[in-house]
């Protein structure tokens, strides 16, 4: 049993080992993760068996023995010292003490906390047969409910043979803008872009903004960091504005747009394809293939539709003219336009009236 | 030290020369690691608008920099906010006497800042437009349509900045028309701003780009490039968030913009739109669409530019020119989609440390 335990604890430890260094010092993966928390309660099953084998040691450390007998105890300063070390060490990780915070503050998540996405708590993504659903709930005015159905072309783009570590699913944003342009909330992103600027996709390494260049640009008014360095910020007259989609969902709120770009890896045509010149109006960086494409659609809080239907109405430009304007032409798009068959979107008020 | 001797101990001890060999290397790593500042991000809502705050380094974590943020946007907006009931200005607005009242820390700023521009501008700024700005729909109560010839001369009675007037120790203000109301909404953002800048040049950060609602303030650079790019908005209703037309780079000092093409008022085909002239009571109506000022401070900038929106170009020579480091960009409307960009001054808008 015990070479067992030790051997065991020898494997089991250095993949947990290895998959907590990834996960601190890498962008999030649920391959990552899942490794990690099979091996944890792997280790913690282990270790408690080793614990429990060793039973009687701790009994005759820590309990004095009766008079008489053999003692075999460990110096109270000793014991003290592992207590005190793990009370602060406990205590500076609750309360984000040093050096628990500057050890924290070089972990991925910290480091790119401004370009990491994360939805809203109330924003649920869920697979659904042959498409996906997002809802956004409210505190209680309305729940935006978004349901989108995969076209032919999309399962022949990235289910490759091999595991599941190959194979670049397609990226997805949905995403709600003002009247004038401003992003108010993400609501879905994939979670390959999700976590990092820099990526490797389509087995090329890539950027946010090439493969999602319209949500990309977008996301700027919230973080300031430009894409491509051109603007941070723009300066205009005070516009009612809000990074919720909360208020945008009540009876009588604003009205606002809501946007899903779309692309797959390595679909390239005859016109958007890697062998051009960069400066060619179709070229577009390899693994990309064809350019994003966008869905619209235009939500008023007393609109009495019962379900929108979201429009294709553009693309996110090539790579020689990626400047994050939808392109409104889409006639050299091909299997592009065949990704989605269709994205319906309902409003549902909490008093169960449909809008 | 017997050099030797110790060698000669470590290595008997494997596990310890081990342990060592690799624990102070990783050590150092961490420690080098933990001094490459990255870009962060702190954004939310306040005062109606979106803020967003981007920057980098610093002595404070990124937890307690929100914090510290959150807090004093919310002292602020507890100030200064006309529909936030129970805030200190809605207090002043209902307080229908001459006798003093205290004033808070924030509002008494604000309103020094803003006084001091109403005096230099002649007027064209004033924060005592309350009434008017109640009148015309814009303020915190409902309004019935356009208010009529009597309704405005009425109001207009209990306008005018002189008959405000603040007092030190104890910090009291008081006003010598019972029925003058307070309106901020000129410079309490760019206030808000400076006041950002301030809490974050205190924790140390060198490089960071604050937008409030479109009124931004800058200093140092992202880490993409050498100084931050701001573009100046496009002024149309109907323009989306994206266009520019023009772009500034700025290392060290603010921007703000007023214009008529955000927030305004229908009626049939009247449209009106959210900027009061005080010497008429009524909307602006000019060819101007926007102007953008440049200064060292937010709050500044912020009052010059809807300053010299109601003056228009030819008067706010003397207002833009008179101060160092500023520079004002007048947008004016040609045609349906076309504008015409004049510029007054020029702030050199670049870090000098």
């Amino acid at each position: 049993m015990r070479d067992f335990v030790n051997i065991a604890l020898l494997f089991f430890f250095l993949t947990l080992g290895i998959t907590g260094l990834l996960s601190f010092f890498a962008p999030f993966s649920l391959v990552t993760t899942r490794v990690h928390v099979t091996f944890g309660f792997g280790v913690l099953a282990l270790v408690g068996l080793h614990l429990l084998s060793r039973g009687q040691y701790f009994l005759k450390v820590l309990i004095k023995r009766r008079k008489g007998a053999a003692r075999r105890t460990v110096p109270l300063k000793m014991l003290f010292s592992v207590v005190g070390l793990w009370a602060f060490l406990l205590a500076a990780a609750l309360s984000k003490w040093p050096p628990v915070s500057q050890f924290i503050g070089i972990g991925y998540e910290a480091q790119h906390r401004a370009t990491i996405f994360r939805p809203d708590p109330k924003a649920v993504f869920k697979p659904i047969k042959d498409g996906m659903r997002v809802k956004r709930a409210t505190e209680g005015a309305a729940n935006l409910l978004i349901e989108l159905e995969w076209g032919p072309a999309f399962p022949e783009n990235y289910q490759r043979a091999g595991g599941p570590f190959s194979g670049s699913r397609p990226q997805i944003a949905i995403w709600a803008e003002s009247k004038n342009g401003s992003l108010i909330e993400t609501l879905f992103l994939s979670e390959k872009v999700a976590f990092r600027e820099h990526l490797e996709w389509g087995d090329h390494a890539l950027d946010r903004v090439d493969v999602l260049p319209i949500w990309r640009h977008r996301y700027t008014l919230k973080t300031g960091i430009s894409p491509d360095g051109d603007v941070n910020a723009y300066s205009g007259a005070t516009p009612e504005h809000s990074f919720s989609l909360n208020s945008y969902l009540e009876t009588d709120a604003d009205q606002f747009n809501l946007y899903v770009e779309v692309n797959a890896p390595n679909d390239p045509n005859d016109f958007f394809n890697s062998s051009h010149e960069p400066s060619h109006s179709g070229y577009m960086k390899p693994g990309l293939g064809q350019p994003s494409i966008v869905y619209a659609t235009h939500l008023k809080p007393e609109d009495q539709a019962k379900y929108h239907l979201m429009n294709r109405i553009g693309h996110g430009g090539s790579s020689s003219k990626q400047d994050g304007n939808i392109h409104y032409d889409l006639q050299a798009l091909t299997t592009a336009n065949r990704l989605i068959e269709k994205i319906l979107v309902r409003v549902e008020r909490a008093d169960g009236s449909k809008e | 030290m017997n050099l030797p001797k110790l060698i000669k101990q470590f290595t008997q001890r494997p596990v310890t020369f081990v342990s060592i060999a690799i624990g102070l290397p990783a050590l150092l790593v961490i420690a080098r690691l933990a001094q490459r500042p990255t870009d962060q991000s702190i954004s939310g809502s306040t005062m109606g608008t979106f803020y967003s705050i981007t920057y980098r380094g610093g002595t404070a974590s990124h937890w307690r920099l929100q914090t510290l943020v959150e807090k004093r946007l919310e002292a602020i907006s507890e100030q200064l906010s006309n529909w936030r009931e129970g805030s200190w200005i809605r207090r002043f607005n209902r307080h229908r006497s001459t006798e003093p009242l205290s004033i808070p820390e924030h509002a008494e700023r604000v309103l020094e800042i803003e006084l001091k521009l109403a005096k230099r501008a002649h007027g064209a700024i004033d924060p005592t437009l309350g009434t008017l700005i109640n009148a015309w729909g814009f303020g915190p109560e409902p309004a019935n349509g356009p208010p009529n010839e009597h309704q405005i001369n009425h109001a207009l009675k209990a306008t005018g900045h002189e008959k405000l007037e603040l007092h030190k120790t104890p910090s009291q203000i008081s006003k010598s028309h019972p029925r003058l109301r307070l309106n901020c909404s000129a410079v309490a953002k760019g206030y808000a701003v400076d006041a950002l800048a301030n809490l974050l040049n205190s924790h140390g950060v060198r490089d960071y780009m604050i937008n409030l609602g479109g009124d931004l303030r800058a200093r140092g650079s992202p880490r993409n490039n050498s100084a931050w790019q701001i573009g100046i908005q496009k002024p149309s209703s109907g323009a989306r968030g994206r266009k520019a037309l023009l772009t500034k780079r700025i290392s060290r000092g603010a921007m703000a913009t007023s214009g008529d093409y955000r927030r305004y008022r229908q009626t049939g085909t009247n449209r009106y739109a959210h900027v009061i002239n005080p010497a008429t009571g009524r909307p602006l109506r000019s060819s101007l669409a926007s102007v953008t000022v440049l200064a060292p401070q937010c709050a500044e900038a912020d009052g010059l530019a809807t300053a010299c929106l109601v003056l228009g170009p030819d008067k706010s020579r003397e207002l833009i020119l008179a101060k160092e480091q500023t520079e004002a960009i007048f947008i004016e409307r040609l045609g349906s989609n076309r504008f015409q960009t004049h510029t007054l001054g020029q702030a050199q808008a670049s870090d000098k440390d």
